[in-house]
């Protein structure tokens, strides 16, 4: 079960009364009972409509820059590691940062969970957690769904369930998900031949529009200007619906977050062409954490990947 | 004109003609995405889609064309004209995406000045639209003033009666089309009329359940941007470009020369007021500086300037919009607004 509304609300009220936070970033309820929100409160009225369940699932980090006065931020295990990472980039004080964490087991995706259903998804009255269900009340009554088949994949996979970096913890502590170091999700790519994922890659960017949304949505993207929008030089070709630079912008991407990546999805999530990010990433994850023995955002101590180098990592070159 | 039919297994027959004469673009899924696409021989359109995940405008105007070329050679610079247009039909758009040209068509030839690479395209271009069969989640085509059963700007439209299509014959430019293969049509016997009638009135009442009120957008906008929703709206806007690239009537883009070894290109490619760098200026001054400002100007150009000064709404109620990665819809949020009587 991770419906912690009611607690968030108190626990935001409370930090907002007191004034120990000026503001807490959190979710409300969204244009319909499977989205949720970012939502801003700066008051204590405001967090009535903070919510926390299945459908809270954007990480709230990527609202966190520089700020000048101490925030709260509402964090899944995700956004906290994103936070950790970016307070160890320079981001934020740590003493401007308080991470309410919540312990989740998968937030939904939106296109999982309606091609589950039947009825056009203006007809879904709420949708709720039960044990391993996710329960969508319909037209015709709830209708049950295992959780695992309508959360995002990567949640599948997730490595902090209990956030690993917090300040106060809101929910019962959850274990770590065994599959996260087997990366099974990578198998249909590391059965391809190079030449095979090529292909599949090239298939996946000729899609991409160019929107940034990735970018855009992702805690870690805090570079004041992207190199993709840079004209000297110029290191990408602008505009969508080309191969070259939207590969030249995918892979470039992908390859500034490894060992940044905190694996919340939401680059994935705002694709509006679906383009499968997050089996990039974790192909970069898979290398950065074998070859280095690093994770990002796991521990509050742990130095940038960039930044670390070990006797050990003489093995690196065994990985290309 | 008298109305036709055609059975769908006639379908391809007229394909194969059209295709014979034109480039036909028509909605084709390309890795899990659905688009317009310059059908292949032998490719099949998909018609039993709901709505293609990116916008029809992107036949006649792509998300990055070449404009001109140019080389060194010992004889100095060769520049080269690039133009790619050429006779096209577009077959099978949805009413909302057809009635967007209709902006893009005012848009790009405004106080009398054309935009050539617009017009170029659009004046060999027949359009063939398709009505929907079922309402697609979250269309809200009548309330943006969509006609769902007959879009303006349409040379052709069908209407599924089940075995056929329903034939409504709009131009000449869309006679010429149907007459490419006027053996595979019938006259519509009024039976077939009656069905298709009564399937545009069935979608329409369906549609009737997504109705939201747009009335007086200008009215609209304005109380939105002083309603405290607002805040929240602008402060989770994450400056993404979704919004625009997937409206069918966003038209905004970037000029740019790109070099390499001697030779390169001038393109033109989307662009968006969405975007940080979209209003900065050399020097580093950025006239709209936060989400605040450009998301005011979004909201402003849909609803304001749009029907000023092109007489239309910017929006056609697709709903593409609400792939917002952070659920901003601005339409639903202007519908909720109280707009006041003027004082």
């Amino acid at each position: 079960m991770s419906n912690h509304t009611d607690a968030v609300r108190a626990r935001a009220k409370q930090l907002l009364e007191s004034g120990e936070v000026t503001r807490v970033i959190g979710h409300a309820r969204g244009t319909t009972p499977y989205r949720s929100r970012p939502h801003f409160a700066s008051s204590p009225e405001q967090t009535d409509a903070l919510i926390h369940d299945v459908s809270c699932g954007s990480n709230l980090a990527v609202y966190v820059s520089k700020p000048k006065e101490r925030v709260a931020v509402i964090a899944k295990g995700c956004d906290a590691r994103s936070l950790a990472t970016i307070i160890h980039e320079g981001q934020a004080e740590r003493g401007n940062v308080l991470i309410l964490g919540v312990s989740c087991e998968g937030k939904l995706d939106e296109g999982r969970l309606l091609r589950k259903l039947d009825f056009p998804p203006r007809q879904v009255k709420s949708v709720r957690e039960e044990g391993d269900e996710v329960v969508v009340e319909g037209p015709a009554g709830d209708v049950r769904l295992p959780r695992d088949d309508v959360i995002m994949v990567n949640c599948t996979y997730c490595r902090a369930r209990t956030p690993a970096v917090s300040d106060e913890l809101i929910g019962e502590p959850v274990p770590p998900r065994e599959e996260a170091d087997q990366y099974p999700d990578l198998g249909g790519l590391d059965a391809m031949s190079e030449a095979g994922r090529a292909e599949f890659w090239r298939a996946q960017f000729e899609k991409c529009i160019r929107c940034y949304a990735c970018r855009n949505a992702c805690p870690s993207c805090f570079c004041p200007e992207c190199f993709v929008d840079e004209y000297h030089p110029q290191w990408a070709l602008h505009g969508g619906g080309q191969f070259r630079g939207n590969w030249m912008w995918n892979v470039g991407r992908a390859q500034h977050l490894a060992g940044r990546c905190s694996a919340c999805g939401s680059c994935q999530r705002g694709c509006p062409v679906d383009i499968p990010l997050m089996l990039l990433n974790r192909w970069m994850e898979r290398a950065t954490n074998q070859a280095f023995d690093h994770l990002a955002g796991m521990s509050e101590q742990q130095k940038q990947l960039a930044a670390l180098f070990r006797k050990s990592e003489a093995k690196a070159s065994e990985h290309g | 004109m008298d109305r036709l039919k055609i059975l769908k297994s006639r379908l391809p027959d007229w394909l194969g003609k059209l295709r014979a004469q034109a480039a036909v673009y028509a909605p084709v899924e390309r890795a899990g995405v659905t688009c317009f696409a310059r059908l292949a021989p032998g490719d099949e359109p998909q018609l039993d889609y709901g709505n293609t995940d990116t916008p029809l405008k992107e036949v006649l105007f792509p998300q990055t064309e070449c404009l001109i070329t140019w080389q060194r050679t010992p004889e100095g610079l060769q520049v080269q004209e690039v133009d790619t247009s050429e006779p096209t039909v577009i077959f099978g758009a949805r009413p909302c995406d057809v009635t967007g040209l209709r902006f893009l068509d005012r848009a790009f030839r405004l106080g009398g000045i054309e935009d050539p690479y617009w017009v170029r395209r659009r004046d060999k271009t027949t359009v063939i639209s398709l009505v929907c069969p079922h309402p697609v989640p979250g269309c809200f085509g009548p309330s943006a003033g969509v006609n769902e059963t007959s879009p303006e700007g349409a040379d052709v439209v069908l209407t599924d009666i089940g075995s056929a299509y329903v034939v409504e014959v709009k131009s000449e430019q869309g006679q010429a089309a149907v007459d490419l293969a006027s053996d595979a049509f019938t006259s519509a016997a009024e039976e077939d009329l009656i069905a298709a009638r009564e399937a545009g009135e069935t979608l329409l009442a369906e549609l009737a359940e997504q109705a939201i009120d747009l009335e007086e957008p200008e009215a609209r906008a304005k109380a939105f941007l002083q309603s405290p929703a607002w805040e929240q709206v602008w402060n989770r806007c994450l400056s993404c470009g979704i919004c625009a690239f997937l409206c069918p009537t966003c038209h905004c883009f970037d000029i740019c020369d790109q070099s390499c070894r001697g030779g390169g290109e001038r393109i033109r490619c989307y662009d968006t007021c969405s975007s940080k760098i979209y209003t900065k200026q050399a020097g580093g001054h950025n006239a709209r500086p936060t989400a605040k400002e450009r998301l005011t100007q979004r909201v402003m150009h849909k609803f304001s300037y749009g029907p000023e000064r092109l007489g239309v709404l910017g929006c056609v109620g697709c709903g593409r919009c609400r792939r917002c990665p952070v659920d901003i819809d601005l339409q639903l949020e202007l519908s909720r607004v109280e707009v006041k009587e003027p004082v």
